[in-house]
């Protein structure tokens, strides 16, 4: 949904670029089959959910070749049943969100999106039940005002967590250390991002949990407030990032794990870097 | 059921005994129990540590079991092994591009040199 969990390109070697470039082409042509509006909203972060799954099973796929109109060559792309049930719950989640956005905003173009998106099918209705309470609850949560990040940050990390847990064939310690890693995942994406918005929440008058918990007061100046901030949110982070990695390290991981390692250990915490620094791009080439 | 080191690590049979050691170390410093101190996945590293050790003491006693010749054979095999790492056969063919590609145009070419340098009062080869 966010986009920030994204591998450090220039560390990978070009074999591992090439399927991770494969895996992004696959998850983009199995929305294309299902739902092409959604397209728009593709991010890492459901390539990233295809890719551990793939890796705990142990699979090593294959490439398969089709034509792209939005490239306008002949791309590579994987396709497997992983691949296909990251892409149902993408579009599982991006569904609620463009619910919760209508409701909040009005906004005309998301409206018209939704009709799309209305009938999207849960994997299990137990799933989407729990998916559409804990939504809820982070929107009262927004709604109340809560004036600490702690709260949000942990139910959307439940909600991440959430995709995590019915996957069968796994021993019972690696998916409480799966779960560990989603939610733990998930707070910081919802850290960052309130990070990332903040600028604009504020111009807006919208809800940001880390202008609240830092006291940011009217007619504050932003860069000022930002600035101030910023150690102790890079620490806050970082805090999170350690139970990533924890987690990850005792994750068993059979294929692809050059990309995910590349991903845990240096994308997000040079995506960390470059949100807080408020750069567009990566300082790196 | 006990699984071997192996598996543990996810590396084929055949890798060198360096290779494993060397991979034993990396993942013994990411299982230490110690870096899970505040953390509630400790008993899962615990867990796996102790699994870990326990799967490489196996495999010791298997690698001595064997024979003691064992190890150091695989030792010099994957010496031999990154000698030739860089090596590619096929690719070290001679280049087809001078003027004394054989042995005879070579001749050729130092005595005409040398005739050469005859008639210009110097000797390139005295013994020619």
């Amino acid at each position: 949904m966010f986009g920030y969990v994204r591998p450090e390109k220039s560390e990978l070697k070009v074999r591992e670029l090439n399927e991770f470039r494969a895996f992004y082409c696959g998850v983009c042509t199995s929305l294309h089959k299902s739902r092409y509006l959604a397209k728009l909203f593709l991010s890492y972060d459901t390539v990233f959910f295809a890719l551990i799954l793939t890796s705990i099973r142990g699979k090593i796929l294959e490439y398969k070749k089709r034509f792209c109109g939005v490239e306008l060559r002949n791309i590579l792309y994987y396709e497997s049943d992983e691949i296909n049930l990251a892409v149902s719950n993408f579009l599982l989640l991006l569904k609620y969100k463009l619910l919760d956005d209508v409701r909040d905003e009005r906004n005309f173009v998301k409206a018209m999106l939704l009709r799309f998106f209305e009938n999207i099918p849960g994997s299990s209705t137990t799933l989407e039940s729990r998916l559409q309470s804990l939504v809820e609850e982070l929107t009262e949560a927004e709604r109340k005002r809560e004036p600490s990040i702690d709260k949000p940050a942990e139910i959307f990390g439940s909600i991440v967590a959430l995709f995590f847990e019915n996957l069968g064939e796994l021993s019972s310690e690696q998916r409480t250390v799966l779960i560990h890693l989603a939610r733990h995942v998930g707070k910081w994406i919802y850290v960052l991002d309130a990070f990332d918005d903040l600028k604009k929440d504020v111009s807006k008058g919208n809800y940001n949990p880390l202008a609240i918990q830092f006291g940011l007061t009217h007619g504050m100046d932003i860069q000022e407030f930002t600035d101030r901030i910023r150690p102790k949110v890079r620490e806050y982070l970082l805090k999170i990032l350690d139970e990533v990695v924890l987690a990850y390290n005792l994750l068993e991981l059979k294929t692809y794990k050059g990309i995910l390692d590349n991903i845990v250990y240096l994308g997000l915490f040079e995506e960390t870097e470059r949100v807080l620094s408020g750069r567009k791009t990566c300082k790196r080439f | 059921m006990k699984r071997s080191i192996f598996e543990l690590l996810n590396i084929p049979l055949d890798t060198p005994h360096v290779e494993i050691e060397i991979l034993y170390k990396e993942y013994l410093e990411k299982y230490n129990p110690k870096r899970y101190e505040n953390s509630e996945l400790k008993p899962i590293a615990m867990a796996k540590y102790n699994e870990l050790i326990e799967a490489y003491e196996a495999y010791k006693k298997q690698v001595e079991g064997d024979n003691a010749l064992n190890a150091a054979m695989d030792n010099e095999l994957i010496y031999s092994y990154t000698s030739l790492r860089g090596y590619r056969p096929g690719y070290y063919y001679r280049r087809h591009d001078g003027c004394c590609d054989d042995i005879c145009q070579c001749i050729g070419c130092m005595w005409v040199t040398d005739t050469c340098c005859e008639c210009m009062g110097g000797d390139c080869i005295s013994c020619m």
